[in-house]
């Protein structure tokens, strides 16, 4: 950036977090990095456009995690676009604008906005379950309230912090009663060779954020549901044993080759591939469902009230 | 002038005339000029010699042409001051004379002399006595010479396109000539684009620059390359070749400049015309005014190109003139002159803690000042305080800030920032009368026509200053209000005042990229960092370079009509080298004598401009005079004795050392100096007055690296008590990098020196710029202490040693 200007972003740092802000007069950019979230997947650095995040790699010394990854930014490449925040599988990222939670590129309509959801069906939740759900949770997203009734704990509020979800489905597969549903924004798969494995190494489960990795008889088992493919293990393995691979992304509908760009970076080809066919799919039945109208509109005569009403549908599908 | 009759062959008897001058008080205040000229007549093949009072007048220069005819003289010595000064004028006089200019000679007898020994007149005297011996040797061995005629391309290069470089490009243009106007950013028009209003007249900055960017956009003649820096200089006067590179800006000619891209470009970064105020984006256009009117797109920040693929611009660019394989282009460009007017940057404060930029929201500079307060910038024209942004109801200026600063900035007056807070002050009180304005200052300088004027219509529009600047600036945490804590020091009392807003004047430095120009075009630069000029008085757009001129702010700090002038000046200067079309190179060049020469090639390698090409199997050595500089470098590397040296012979250099030597040789020091760095140095030393030891006598050639090891030698075998080699700094050598030449023959002779059992520090090295008088007379002060050290066994022992042995024989 040049010198001598107001506008330039700043970098503050302390143990907990990383904070970059940039002012201008009439609107303030935050991008913030929660430094104990973060487990150093590097898919920030993956996709980011200018390559202003760099990756300092784990130290792992007898099969032990001695220190995690971790990312740091290069404030002089850095143009605050937002698309780290929204991408962030650990929930360590985040934009705002203004005080707004949202990612430039977003607002500029150049990015989507991730499709992750977690819902609870209240009707379905037994008042005397031991609540599972908040015991599997990774995080403290769920949180289950009970009340001391007639000398049982009865539930009597299940509340979701989203912040902090990361999507895992650890808490749908342990409830009994099918009340909790899940979409993980991410797809892919998973694969550990155990022949690969140094004796006795357990990096790959302490960096895991949802327990997908656990040690059973000294070698890592891997219970595939629970993965959010953040690949942060593929990352720590010290003998490449392990293989991530994301073949889908959920999203909001963008038009942008900027996103193209990160999704080939974080999937593949084929995938980019899939995707434009689908869009382009879209774009042609979205034209000629507006040329039928059209037609419909000029062979009926119909009265101005019903001409009215259906160019305003024609006019929402031709947006 | 051509040689005449006049002129004698090596053989012919030679009849020198020396004139000391008194020049005024200047050199009769401390030197004996009238005993100066009574020795000078005692000297071998002089059968004139004479004192005046000022002999470059014309009464002076009339008495010298008339001596020569009367006497018939075939050789001119004048004892006056530095020959960087009037060597040209006096060899003016001899060929109107009829003599050939290169049978001149002068002795600075002035800034190397009197003016450096001002209260020693006893020794200035023997010192001038000296100096004229000199000269007398070596005018005995001077021969005519031939100058070469070079042809001037009349094609001019204008670097920077500030109001400096447009006035400059302009002028050129109407008066006829092809003009290439390189700028580095995207839009010509500079820091004056930027600014509101102009004083005194309160003229709106743009609306009278604009007329003039579009004509300069719209002229025949005029060449613009925008977005394009110029990446190599090579050549000399009247014939520069020059390599622009034209950077990518991804948009074609056919951008409407209807800014349909904008609006979809999801990139925002800081604004640089809006000094970082608000944001654009990565397609934008400079300023609504940009000439060229075309957009571009940021290669930095743009998503689009290289790996990523980002087209959100090109989707909807009408006229589809979006490229993404843009690529850069290098053009080749022959000028015959360059205008050097690439402007400055401003001081940044943030430096300075107690002031809070960048800490308080509310502390701004002078230049935010100016995009808040235009009706272009990012807040409409409305001042206002960027913590709330309201209209602040105090404002206060602080003047000085990074100037007149040892250590906080800069030490000089950055001449513009007075009237601009001036002039700042009646435009807030102009939209806003109730606004309360302080100015706190150290001087104001209101010194052009109509400043003063201005000045008092502040003071009577209400605005109070104060002499004092704020020693501290404390920040009210809710308000955001500014607590400025200080002296007022005509009512010697402390003031505590509480503002909305503070401006600080900060002031001009030299562009951070000017280095880069500075080597391309291997310009000298004063010590306040700026461009030096040939002469501060009498050749201010002029650079020691022939063919090169300043213009604006890359010259020192000045306001928008200074620069005009200048950048007309500097036009006027080119204009006679293009009007005439030719110019005369001097007869510096290397005669190559191929009885003698060996083939070893060692010539051209040294040369700096590659001039010299060697048949290793014929064993010839030929010189492109017109690529050759004139350094000298070649002749003293050969060591077959196969290079003369025109004007600055071997035979010539030996005189003088040895009519230097030839008394008390033991108590002096011999220099060596360039005539563009170190020999100017001593000059400035003199203009300066700055006092020295008056044991140096100084020997001049062109370069550093003409001085060759046996010159030194030569030097001590007279049992000279100290030596000094004098050249400019490294990486800024007049003749590219001969001087490295010069450190490694010195280095050389360290050697042999240690090896022969002597004090190497009797011979010095020293890097001595032209501004840096002070580290010439420096330097002599330190040698004086080498030279009171010597002692006769060790001067002896040199004397003994350094002698080439046939010598010693025949002696």
């Amino acid at each position: 950036m040049v010198n001598n200007l107001r506008g330039n972003p700043i970098k503050y740092e302390n143990s907990q977090e990383i904070r970059i802000e940039r002012e201008f007069l009439t609107r303030k950019y935050l991008l913030r990095l929660n430094k104990n979230l973060c487990n150093g997947c590097g898919l920030c650095s993956k996709i980011c456009p200018e390559e202003a995040i760099k990756e300092e790699p784990p130290l792992v010394v007898n099969g032990h995690l001695e220190k995690k990854p971790t990312i740091d930014f290069d404030i002089d490449s850095c143009i605050l676009c937002g698309e780290c925040a929204v991408l962030c599988p650990l929930n360590a990222l985040d934009m705002e604008v203004d005080g707004k939670e949202i990612s430039t590129f977003v607002k500029n309509e150049a990015f989507p906005v991730l499709l992750k959801e977690i819902n609870i069906t209240k009707e379905k939740c037994d008042p005397e379950c031991d609540a599972k759900c908040q015991e599997e949770c990774p995080t403290e997203a769920i949180r289950v309230t009970k009340k001391s009734e007639k000398g049982q704990d009865r539930i009597t509020n299940v509340q979701i912090t989203e912040s902090l979800c990361f999507y895992c489905k650890r808490c749908e597969l342990a409830c009994d009663h099918d009340a909790i549903q899940v979409r993980k924004p991410f797809r892919g798969s998973i694969e550990l060779n155990t022949d690969l494995c140094p004796e006795g190494c357990m990096a790959c489960a302490e960096i895991c954020p949802t327990h997908t990795i656990q040690i059973e008889n000294d070698k890592p088992q891997v219970f595939s549901e629970f993965c959010i493919f953040c690949s942060a293990c593929q990352k720590v393995c010290p003998n490449q044993a392990i293989d991530v691979s994301r073949d889908w992304i959920f999203h909001t509908d963008v038009t942008a080759a900027a996103w193209l760009t990160a999704l080939k970076k974080l999937t593949s080809v084929k995938t980019v591939a899939k995707e434009l066919r689908i869009k382009s799919g879209q774009r042609r039945t979205s034209t000629v469902r507006g040329r039928e109208r059209q037609l419909h509109l000029k062979s009926e005569q119909p009265n101005s009230d019903q001409a009215e009403a259906f160019l305003k549908i024609l006019n929402k599908y031709k947006k | 002038m051509k040689a005449s009759k006049l002129s004698p062959k090596s053989n012919e008897d030679i009849r020198i005339g020396v004139y000391v001058c008194h020049c005024g008080k200047n050199i009769a205040g401390s030197v004996d000029c009238a005993d100066v000229a009574e020795y000078a007549s005692t000297l071998p093949h002089v059968v004139l010699s004479k004192h005046n009072l000022y002999t470059c007048s014309d009464p002076g220069q009339e008495t010298i042409k008339k001596d020569v005819k009367e006497h018939n003289l075939n050789r001119v010595v004048v004892a006056s001051c530095t020959p960087r000064l009037h060597e040209p004028t006096f060899r003016r006089t001899c060929e109107e004379a009829g003599l050939n200019k290169y049978l001149f000679e002068m002795a600075n007898i002035r800034e190397h002399c009197s003016w450096v020994h001002l209260y020693e007149p006893e020794k200035a005297t023997a010192k001038a006595k000296d100096l004229v011996r000199m000269a007398v040797a070596r005018s005995a061995l001077m021969e005519p010479q031939e100058e070469a005629v070079v042809p001037v391309t009349r094609k001019a290069l204008v670097i920077g396109g500030g109001v400096a470089g447009i006035q400059a490009a302009l002028d050129l243009a109407d008066t006829g000539y092809k003009v290439y106007l390189v700028e580095k950013s995207p839009s010509i028009g500079g820091k004056m684009a930027q600014i509101d209003k102009t004083f005194p007249t309160m003229d709106c900055s743009i609306c009278i620059l604009a007329p003039k960017m579009s004509d300069v956009g719209k002229h025949p003649n005029i060449e613009l390359l925008t977005n394009s820096e110029v990446t190599e200089v090579g050549g000399y006067i009247g014939n520069f070749k020059v390599k622009v590179l034209k950077k990518p800006t991804y948009v074609t000619k056919d951008c409407t400049a209807c800014g349909d891209c904008v609006d979809v470009c999801p990139v925002e970064i800081p604004n640089e015309f809006e000094v970082g105020l608000t944001w654009r984006k990565a397609i934008y256009i400079p300023f609504p005014q940009s000439v060229p009117a075309r957009y571009l797109i940021d290669e930095k920040c743009c998503i689009g190109l290289g790996e990523n693929t980002c087209a959100k611009c090109k989707e909807v660019c009408g006229p589809d003139a979006i490229i993404f394989n843009d690529k850069a282009e290098e053009v080749e460009l022959k000028v015959g002159t360059i205008i050097v007017a690439t402007g400055l940057d401003v001081f940044d404060p943030v430096s300075l803690m107690e002031y809070g930029y960048l800490r308080f929201p509310n502390t701004i500079t002078s230049l935010e000042f100016e995009r808040l307060i235009n009706a272009g910038g990012p807040t409409g024209g409305r001042l206002v305080r960027p913590s709330n942004l309201r209209i602040p109801k105090k404002v206060a200026f602080i003047q000085c800030i990074g100037s007149r600063s040892e250590k906080r900035g800069n030490p000089y007056c950055s001449n513009v920032c007075c009237m601009n807070t001036i002039k700042d002050a009646l435009l807030i009180k102009e939209h806003w009368p109730d606004v309360k304005i302080y100015v706190f200052y150290i001087d104001i300088r209101a010194i052009g026509k109509g400043f003063e004027d201005l000045f008092r219509r502040a003071k009577e529009a209400g605005v109070i200053f104060i002499r004092g600047l704020p020693a501290e600036i404390i920040e009210d945490r809710k308000s955001k209000n500014l607590w400025l804590v200080g002296e007022n020091t005509l009512e010697k009392e402390i003031y505590t005042i509480n503002v909305g807003m503070v401006v600080l004047s900060i002031g001009l430095r030299p562009r951070d990229d000017s280095g880069k120009v500075q080597q391309l075009l291997r310009l000298s630069k004063t010590s306040d960092g700026f461009f030096m000029e040939a002469h501060p008085k009498l050749r201010p757009v002029d650079t020691p370079t022939g063919g090169v001129f300043l213009a604006g702010c890359a010259e020192g700090p000045k306001d928008i009509k200074d620069s005009v002038t200048q950048a007309s000046a500097a036009a006027a200067r080119a204009g006679i080298l293009m009007a005439k079309g030719k110019v005369t190179v001097e007869a510096l060049t290397p005669k190559m004598l191929p009885e003698k020469c060996m083939g070893c090639g060692l010539c051209a390698r040294v040369c700096p401009y590659n001039a010299i090409t060697v048949d290793k199997e014929k064993k010839i050595a030929k010189v492109v005079e017109a690529a050759c500089a004139g350094c000298g470098t070649c002749g003293a590397e050969c060591s077959f004795n196969a290079i003369e040296m025109r004007h600055f012979t071997d035979e010539q250099i030996y005189a003088q050392i040895n009519a230097a030597t030839e008394k008390d040789a033991d108590k002096k020091i011999i220099a060596f100096c360039c005539n563009w760095c170190s020999y100017a140095g001593a000059d400035f030393a003199g203009v300066s007055r700055m006092q020295y030891p008056p044991s140096v006598r100084i020997i001049r050639t062109m370069c550093s690296g003409r001085v060759s090891t046996k010159f030194v030698e030569r030097a001590f075998s007279r049992g000279a008590a100290a030596v000094l080699v004098a050249g400019c700094h490294l990486n800024d050598c007049h003749y590219i990098n001969a001087n490295y030449q010069t450190k490694k023959r010195v280095e050389k002779l360290w050697k042999k020196m240690e090896r022969l059992g002597l004090d190497k520090n009797r011979l010095q090295l020293a890097w001595i710029s032209a501004a840096e008088g002070a580290k010439f007379a420096s330097k002599i002060k330190e040698m004086q202490r080498i030279v009171e050290g010597a002692t006769k066994e060790e001067i002896e022992k040199t004397v003994d040693r350094m002698t080439p042995k046939k010598l010693q024989v025949t002696a």
